[in-house]
């Protein structure tokens, strides 16, 4: 597949995001959420088995404390799914763990590549793998999930700024990184 | 070696680029394994709420007559017996009990005086009005 056609796929693509109507029951707020919360965990984390295990965490905690008694679904969501991920990583630092491979670690599906593409989506998901732990956050909810600067700030807790800042930073080093790979 | 189609590329289409590409997602065990979990957790507690719903209002209703009971045993104990003469010529108590807070008594002690006056009969019930109004402090 062609760069272009790449970016073509992007543009239909563009503001497509998880469902922000109200789920009925688990099943269905799992339905519409999980996939968006799993590559935020992937991110966090850095690892597909531990993003697993936290998504898990997050639904079993939802269930308990029933669908009805949140008000807004996705925002709880991904701020339970935030927390998970920092006690996980708390609780990693006192364990040892083979590391994965940085180019499985972000959103990127590298299988799902057609073949064409997939030294060009190994390169991108390495160089996202480098960047500081906050900006990647931000570039994954940003282009990943299509979450608004503002929607970024109320989740990581920072400023609506900080949160365009730390996303132009990124995108800055990551063109640096791809381009001194390749010079 | 980094792809060339990187080289040159600006940040706007890195943008549509990193959006542009397969997005990974849970595996379809992880699903059913969440929703198995949900349920397995959610059914003994679901169970059990009717239940101990029931055992708590039993017990507020055991423990509140426990408790009308041991006033009503202490007010009888500590009210003297009114005179034979008096309780002959008095009137069937009302239970209006407006007199009582107007002698500026907690409305504890007109609960109290209330029950009594249901819980330990007529006689018992006058005593305890005679007295009230006597001294104004009910024992």
């Amino acid at each position: 597949m062609e760069t272009s056609r790449v970016l073509e796929a992007a543009d239909m693509k563009r503001g497509e995001r998880a469902v922000s109507a109200r789920p009925v029951d688990l099943g269905e707020a799992y339905d519409t959420y999980a996939a968006p919360l799993y590559r935020y965990l992937v991110t966090l984390v850095g690892s597909q088995e531990d993003a697993e295990d936290a998504l898990q965490e997050v639904f079993v905690a939802i269930g308990r404390i029933g669908l009805q008694h949140i008000r807004d679904v996705q925002p709880y969501l991904f701020q339970t799914a935030r927390r998970q991920a920092i006690s996980l990583l708390r609780k990693r630092r006192r364990r040892d763990r083979e590391p994965e491979v940085a180019a499985q670690l972000s959103w990127i599906d590298i299988e799902a590549c057609p073949d064409d593409d997939r030294a060009l989506a190994i390169d991108l998901a390495r160089a996202l793998q480098s960047l500081p732990p906050d900006q990647r956050e931000v570039i994954a909810l940003h282009l990943s999930e299509g979450f608004t600067f503002r929607e970024i700030a109320s989740l990581c807790g920072i400023s609506g700024n900080t949160a365009a800042s730390r996303y132009r930073l990124a995108l800055g080093k990551l063109r640096d990184a791809l381009k001194g790979d390749a010079s | 070696m980094t792809d060339r189609r990187l080289h040159d590329m600006e940040v706007a289409d890195l943008e549509r680029l990193l959006r542009g590409l397969p997005r990974r997602a849970p595996s379809a065990e992880l699903r059913r394994r969440v929703l198995a979990v949900r349920a397995v957790s959610r059914r003994p507690l679901a169970r059990a709420r009717p239940a101990l719903a029931a055992a708590v209002l039993v017990a507020l209703v055991a423990l509140d007559l426990l408790v009308v009971n041991l006033q009503d045993r202490q007010l009888t104990r500590i009210l003297p017996a009114p005179p034979t003469a008096m309780v002959a010529a008095a009137p069937t108590p009302d239970h209006d009990l407006a007199w009582l807070r107007e002698l500026g008594l907690p409305d504890r002690s007109v609960a109290v005086v209330a029950l009594t006056g249901h819980a330990v009969g007529r006689d018992t019930y006058f005593s305890l009005r005679q007295s009230l109004l006597a001294n104004g402090s009910g024992g």
